[in-house]
């Protein structure tokens, strides 16, 4: 699953760890997520849609290896 | 997330520093086979068989507790060094104990398989008796190594 988090990070001007802080999970969380290493849970992926302020299918979106 | 089966982060570095502590004693007074006497003690069995004697079951039987008072002490303190929260124990973090436990029992087993093939007679027995914490103390050097990897890397 791909993922705009950086991005949108970049444009709020928020660090990692601000943005760690804001939705309650370690910085090294964050940085596995823009690293596509993890996928979080539908619950984080909402927070941090709500957190950067835009839609959750802007800021993850699907590849074709998720449908195999 | 919320995980209400693990212990508050608080108990982790001092159940680290009992750990440590009484399982390195362990060890070496095993290897020494050395246990205070004033250890020695009654205790009532359900089974017990000793060495070319037959098996008694419900009796009361002579004993020296040191090994069986830290061994219990070992496995209290590494499950809640283990299976205590990190400072912020988020959906990652649990990621990384659920791989880490299941890397943790594949490892353990694969070892047993190993000593069944290749360990026989009274040494197996010593096989079991470790048996008892690896899947543990293999849990938490995983564990440990995935969360000191995860911190070199962001750092």
């Amino acid at each position: 699953m791909k993922n705009s988090i950086k991005v949108q990070r970049t444009i709020k001007g928020l660090t990692q760890a601000a943005l760690a802080e804001k939705v309650a999970v370690t910085r090294q969380t964050i940085n596995a997520i823009e690293l596509e290493k993890y996928s979080p849970s539908a619950v984080l992926a909402l927070k941090l849609a709500t957190v950067l302020d835009v839609e959750t299918d802007q800021l993850f979106q699907l590849e074709e290896k998720d449908w195999s | 997330m919320k995980l209400t089966y693990l212990f508050p982060h608080r108990v982790k570095k001092l159940s680290g520093f009992i750990f440590i502590l009484c399982f390195g004693t362990l060890i070496v007074t095993t290897l020494m086979d050395w246990a205070p006497s004033m250890f020695e003690t009654s205790m009532f069995a359900m089974v017990s068989t000793e060495f070319l004697k037959d098996t008694v079951y419900f009796s009361w039987i002579e004993t020296n507790m040191w090994y069986d008072l830290l061994t219990i002490i070992v496995i209290i303190s590494g499950i809640l060094f283990a299976f205590s929260k990190e400072r912020i124990e988020d959906e990652y973090i649990s990621n990384l104990r659920l791989s880490a436990l299941v890397k943790a029992v594949y490892c353990n087993y694969a070892i047993l398989i190993l000593a069944i093939f290749f360990i026989y007679n009274l040494a197996f027995f010593s096989v079991l008796i470790l048996n008892m914490l690896s899947t543990l103390i293999l849990f938490i050097l995983f564990f440990q190594k995935e969360l000191i990897s995860v911190k070199r890397n962001n750092s």
